[in-house]
């Protein structure tokens, strides 16, 4: 016990220079380490001066990413050479396939095909009730179609999760539909032929002219009517007119 | 006279006989396929009164959509509900009233009529017993036989015409 007690006196003598300066150390690592921290901070808080030290340490960046990108790179281009090589294998191939021209000769018929407009119909978006129609063909029960279309839409609606008024087109065997919303109607434009972007904007265009001009928004209520004779609005003249221009 | 469009809804189990029930009403112009799509099959019936003319546009509701979002979505803008129960399985008549409750919260200013359905088979004591102490229906229908189908839509289309 004494010698122990003799040994701890005889190293706080000895060592207490060297416990000083361990201290002295240690404050100092301690203030560089916290300077270093808050440059830090203060670069991220700066983009300027963030980017500026990035630009300064490029080329240890390239050396860093370098192999990890150009294995990308390598790779991506690898599999477009690939996807080229199969694309002339397969053209090479169809040339001398009668099937081939059979398809592109039908394919080509397809594109000159014009877009035909068809039919045209006004909707209550909710009821799926047909407020209003234009054919250039009588139309085989209107009302039905009418309901089915809003069935289908709200069935798109719900499974895409989506409640925005986006033109939607549904392809039904040499049929499009066109469907645009409008408040709470909607339109349903059904036509023939390719799906001309120029023909899809005069169809919008028509019913932007329409809807404006007989305040579509401001008559809910009246074309929410179940009685007909109310909702008889002329949709035949406006269209017809709007069909002579297509 | 008078002429309305009124939408209708036709909801129920699986199997309770509903799309039976409308082929008995209406001349089916859709295959059924549209159904098992899309969860509805919508048809088309006009009746006459002296009054006046109501066009029915019928939605025929797959039994599945019930628990789904589409449901409340193809109610909208209904002016009636027809519901129907199998008199052969009360579970049913359960699942019916649960959902007939819950449009009667809604605020929805409906009119309903619940149809018992497969009446053909009434004659067996067990069902008759059970229709005649718990249960609360407008009409037994059979679309088998055909038996008060043309009086429910038609009872259905009188009230809708009378309330507008």
């Amino acid at each position: 016990m004494v010698e122990e007690r003799a040994l701890d006196q005889l190293r706080s003598i000895l060592l207490s220079k060297d416990k000083e300066e361990l201290y002295r150390i240690n404050d100092d690592l301690r203030i560089e380490v916290l300077s270093e921290i808050q440059a830090l901070k203060n670069e991220l808080n700066d983009p300027a001066l963030f980017s500026q030290k990035i630009n300064g340490a490029k080329s240890e960046i390239v050396d860093v990413l370098g192999p990890v990108m150009g294995r990308m790179i390598k790779k991506y281009i690898q599999v477009e050479i690939e996807k080229l090589n199969q694309k002339m294998q397969q053209g090479t191939k169809n040339l001398t396939s009668v099937a081939y021209w059979k398809q592109l000769f039908t394919k080509e018929r397809d594109i000159i095909d014009k877009a035909e407009f068809q039919e045209i119909m006004l909707i209550n978006k909710e009821s799926g009730l047909l407020i209003a129609k234009y054919a250039k063909k009588e139309i085989s029960d209107p009302d039905i179609i009418a309901g089915m279309f809003t069935a289908i839409k709200s069935f798109m609606e719900t499974v895409l999760d989506s409640q925005e008024s986006e033109v939607g087109l549904i392809d039904y065997g040499d049929f499009k539909i066109l469907l645009q919303d409008y408040g709470s109607f909607y339109f349903s434009v059904v036509f023939t032929g390719f799906n001309d972007a120029n023909f899809k904007g005069q169809i919008l265009e028509g019913i932007r002219e329409f809807a404006e001009e007989h305040t579509l928004g401001q008559h809910k209520k009246i074309l929410s009517n179940t009685e007909t004779e109310i909702i008889e609005i002329n949709l035949t003249e406006h269209f017809q007119k709007l069909c002579e221009k297509l | 006279m008078r002429k309305i469009v009124a939408k209708i809804v036709l909801l129920g189990s699986v199997g309770v006989g509903k799309t039976s029930l409308t082929r008995q009403f209406v001349q089916n112009k859709f295959s059924d396929e549209y159904q098992s799509t899309i969860g509805v099959k919508v048809d088309k019936k006009s009746i006459n009164f002296s009054d006046g003319q109501v066009d029915l546009l019928i939605w025929d509701l797959a039994g599945e959509i019930f628990q789904s979002d589409l449901f409340k979505k193809y109610l909208q803008g209904s002016s009636g509900v027809i519901g129907v129960y199998d008199i052969t399985r009360p579970s049913t008549y359960e699942k019916l009233q649960e959902v007939f409750n819950e449009l009667d919260t809604s605020n929805s200013p409906l009119h309903k009529i619940i149809l018992a359905n497969k009446s053909d088979l009434a004659e067996d004591e067990n069902y008759s017993n059970y229709i005649d102490r718990k249960h609360t229906y407008k009409f037994l229908t059979s679309a088998k036989t055909g038996e008060n189908v043309n009086e429910a839509f038609t009872e259905l289309a009188r009230t809708i015409l009378t309330s507008i």
